[in-house]
């Protein structure tokens, strides 16, 4: 799987979706459907917040699957 | 201009990289239509771009796409598309929606057999031929403004980068989209994607030509023009 990483752009939670854009990726992420989804939103969200760099790996429809 | 980007400009910000792009002293700035068509085959058969995996990487398949129109002696730029804060960048592919917040291919100059030019953009991602501006926004449901044109090297109006609107062209980058699209090439290979694209009306436009030399073929098929086909 694909490693990144980036300073989160933008947050669009809406309708129930949650996608997340980084300034060096032109497309959309999302975050994988499983146990650890509300916490790598939650910590998608705080990264967002505090503007981090996260390391991150995903997946091939761009679906994040883990944060470092 | 916006003080914004005065500013940018003022102070070099932008940072010029078009140092990076060498334009051959013999480059053709203007090229036929046949030309484009068989300059987009050749981007097309790019075998190390992932054109069939489309979630991501317009960055680095342009990148590499502009270093090779520029090692065939062309000089390209490159088209960019922005979202909005209420217009997201979405594509309808038959296998699914594509949303992107930017996205970016080469363009070139082509011959409007008018004695002028016009804009066109090589994008094998998304099309089956060279198409204008207008062509490559509608199918992303972009307005005119959010398309712009900009020299490779040069940021888009209010970015600060050429290789992705906030990453600027280094000596580093042809590496660094290489790996992109190693990676991309590799997911597409496993998951099996397939380039999805749309007919563009050049393609369309030879291949009615094409079609109206040979009518005795084009009785036997009902006259249709035969679309999508390969030059």
């Amino acid at each position: 799987m694909p490693e990144s990483k980036g300073v989160i752009r933008k947050i669009v939670e809406r309708d129930g979706g949650f996608k997340v854009s980084f300034p060096n990726h032109s497309g959309y992420f999302s975050v994988a459907e499983g146990e650890s989804r509300e916490n790598l939103m939650a910590r998608l969200r705080d990264a967002a917040q505090t503007g981090a760099t996260i390391t991150f790996r995903f997946d091939a429809r761009l679906n994040i699957t883990d944060i470092f | 201009m916006a003080l914004r980007e005065y500013v940018l400009d003022m102070f070099n910000l932008r940072k010029d990289r078009t140092g990076f792009f060498r334009v051959a002293p013999d480059a053709v700035p203007v090229i036929s239509q046949a030309r484009a068509l068989e300059v987009f085959d050749v981007l097309k058969n790019m075998d190390n771009i992932a054109y069939g995996y489309t979630d991501d990487g317009g960055y680095a398949r342009t990148h590499l796409m502009c270093r090779n129109l520029f090692g065939a002696g062309l000089v390209p730029e490159k088209a960019w598309a922005f979202e909005t804060d209420n217009r997201e960048l979405i594509v309808k592919f038959p296998h699914g929606e594509q949303t992107w917040w930017f996205h970016v291919a080469p363009v070139l100059n082509v011959d409007d057999g008018k004695g002028g030019y016009v804009q066109m953009v090589f994008d094998p991602s998304l099309f089956d031929g060279p198409v204008t501006l207008k062509e490559w926004g509608d199918i992303m449901q972009a307005a005119p403004d959010q398309i712009f044109t900009a020299p490779c090297g040069k940021a888009p109006a209010k970015y600060t980068g050429d290789y992705t609107p906030y990453h600027r062209t280094g000596w580093a980058t042809d590496t660094a989209a290489i790996k992109v699209m190693d990676e991309y090439v590799q997911l597409q290979n496993e998951q099996g994607f397939m380039p999805s694209v749309f007919p563009s009306d050049m393609r369309n436009a030879a291949n009615d030509e094409r079609w109206n030399v040979q009518p005795a073929d084009a009785k036997k098929t009902g006259g249709q023009p035969c679309r999508n086909q390969k030059a």
